[in-house]
């Protein structure tokens, strides 16, 4: 189990406001993206993040501290079937937050590769619109006016595949 | 959203939910045609079976999925509904789209809802290879790609179960569920990649002989009949769930096959649930590889602390034991229980599933605190499966469960040998 100690590397993560954030490597290395950078040595001292804004960093962060620090699942040890249930209620607890934090969450998550926040994040929007209309979907995923089909567009979608709108 | 995230979304739906998202927006009209894993799962709709007109709409909804389809390669196609033989044509079909995409998961769940039914005649049969006795539609079935098959309710003969294993070479997943003509299953030889097996037996299955492959798992419900396991040197698990049928007769043979996996040099984890009582549990063959062992044991006239120092006794380097009792009577033959069993010195942890805090458990707990020597940790979980109890035990329970499982860690507490953890889930 790693506790934040002096001795253990640091690394410097830097937000698209330029906001930075001191972080054990550890806890960065919950990133497949940022531990490439790492091993192919071509990370500095500090990481810039130029499309990741300081309110949704610092939620990654609180994300990967708290998978960094609980025990991995290993083939052999026995599973702590507390660790599993504290981490379930972690991360149930972590996507109680806007619609518009989860995607930029998503986003970025995908952009640093962080498998489990993805599939939590996902998680959470299919959730959401789980059971929904196509105007509350549209609603919740705040989908621009725009992007809308026709009226003649939709009706052909609906009658494509009639049996998925009843 | 980039695209493939999306299509992580529409993954997680289900597939009338994500074909639905086609009239959301322009992104999304062609969206769902990108997922890669396609699971009909119709058990919403299932306690509406048997009425045609479902079955019907289900048929249509796989078909009409199956034709706008147009990515090249298809993950995983997933069905689950009650369907027989005379939709066969259909399910021909949905095979051979699959083989086409080349699939790496077929499941054809064609169970009912309640999944009790355990044989069925008239049970889709699945399409054939060259040679089988039966002269069904020869649709030639070669799934190169195939690595995990789930067949419930859908019937498979010896042959084609071999075929499977020769044409499919990349093959590691096998589960087969209330194949009504399966008689003797072999299973055989290096070259295979098969991992797991699991088969659900009928009244028709009499024998599995497994020899000189990697399995890793392999689990077997059904009657008890004539099960060998050879040479598998990489077996870690095994589940066994015999049911007796009808009377235990004295040669049930339960143990004896229990020892031919003993042979495995591997850790073994052993699963093994038995209802019915009149098991010969004494004649228990010395599993000196076993680690960990998960027991469903119970019935009502109970023997059970005789039968766990039998177990005890033969399986001297144990070292995780799961116990999931249930029992509807107090335990007998304490005292020769105690007397019978040699202290244990490698079993560090037992977790004690289904502790309802009745005097039985706390039997039971007392009885592997005080034989097990080595013991660190006991794990009493509470809440675990209470189907399996008498709603009134349950309810009773429940109702003061907060003071029965403070008095449980009181009770406990005084008993426990210092450095040996107490935990309650």
């Amino acid at each position: 189990m790693s506790t934040s100690s002096s001795s253990s590397k640091k690394i410097v993560l830097k937000s698209a406001d330029n906001e930075t954030f001191e972080i054990d490597e550890i806890v960065a290395l919950e990133s497949q993206a940022i531990k490439n950078m790492i091993e192919d040595e071509c990370a500095d001292n500090v990481i810039p993040l130029g499309n990741i804004d300081s309110k949704t960093l610092s939620k990654i962060i609180e994300y990967c501290k708290k998978h960094a620090e609980s025990p991995k699942k290993d083939d052999n040890a026995d599973i702590d079937e507390k660790a599993v249930e504290d981490l379930k209620s972690f991360d149930a607890e972590f996507a109680k937050v806007d619609m518009p934090l989860i995607q930029d969450i998503l986003m970025a998550a995908n952009f640093l590769n962080i498998d489990n926040l993805i599939g939590l994040m996902c998680r959470t929007i299919a959730d959401r619109i789980k059971g929904k209309t196509p105007e509350e979907i549209r609603k919740i995923l705040n989908i621009n006016k725009n992007d809308l089909l026709s009226p003649e567009q939709e009706a052909k979608a609906r009658e494509e595949n009639s049996w998925a709108f009843d | 959203m980039p695209d493939d995230v999306l299509v992580m979304i529409l993954s997680l739906l289900p597939i009338k939910e994500a074909v639905a998202t086609s009239s959301l927006s322009t992104t999304w009209r062609f969206l769902w045609r990108n997922l890669s894993r396609l699971n009909f799962d119709g058990t919403q709709t299932l306690n509406k079976t048997g009425s045609t007109g479902w079955t019907y709409k289900y048929i249509e909804q796989v078909n009409s999925v199956i034709k706008s389809y147009n990515r090249p390669i298809l993950q995983d196609f997933r069905v689950h509904f009650r369907l027989k033989n005379h939709h066969k044509g259909h399910i021909d079909e949905w095979i051979q789209f699959v083989i086409n995409k080349k699939v790496e998961f077929l499941e054809l769940n064609l169970t009912d809802k309640d999944q009790y039914l355990t044989e069925d005649l008239n049970s889709y049969d699945f399409p054939l290879f060259k040679t089988n006795r039966r002269p069904l539609n020869a649709t030639v079935v070669e799934i190169l790609c195939l690595r995990k098959l789930i067949l419930k309710m859908v019937n498979v003969t010896d042959s084609i179960l071999e075929e499977l294993l020769t044409t499919c070479p990349h093959l590691e997943t096998i589960v087969i569920h209330y194949s009504v003509y399966l008689e003797h299953i072999r299973v055989n030889g290096r070259a295979l990649k098969l991992k797991h097996l699991e088969i659900v037996g009928t009244n028709s299955l009499n024998s599995i002989y497994l020899s000189d492959f990697d399995l890793v798992s392999f689990t077997y419900k059904g009657c008890i009949i004539d099960l060998r396991l050879t040479n598998l040197p990489t077996l870690k698990e095994v589940y066994l769930y015999p049911i007796s049928n009808g009377t235990p007769s004295i040669d049930d043979n339960v143990f004896d096959q229990i020892s031919s996996c003993a042979l495995s040099r591997q850790a073994l984890s052993f699963d093994f649930c038995y209802h019915m009582e009149g098991l010969k549990l004494d004649s228990l063959p010395e599993l000196p590889n076993l680690k960990k062992f998960r027991l469903v044991i119970g019935g009502s006239k109970c023997n059970f602390l005789l039968d766990l120092a039998s177990i005890l006794n033969a399986c001297p380097k144990l070292e995780t034991f799961t116990l999931e009792p249930f029992w509807s009577s107090s335990v007998t033959n304490k005292r020769k229980a105690r007397g019978s069993v040699i202290p244990h010195d490698h079993l560090k942890l037992v977790k004690i599933k289904g502790f309802y805090c009745r005097t039985s458990d706390f039997e039971l707990a007392a009885f592997t605190i005080r034989i097990c020597v080595a013991l660190k940790k006991i794990v009493i979980d509470p809440c675990h499966n209470q189907r399996q109890l008498p709603i009134k035990t349950v309810r009773k329970f429940l109702m003061n469960k907060e003071a029965a499982l403070s008095s449980a860690k009181h009770q406990l507490e005084t008993i426990l040998p210092s450095g040996v953890e107490l935990c309650i889930l």
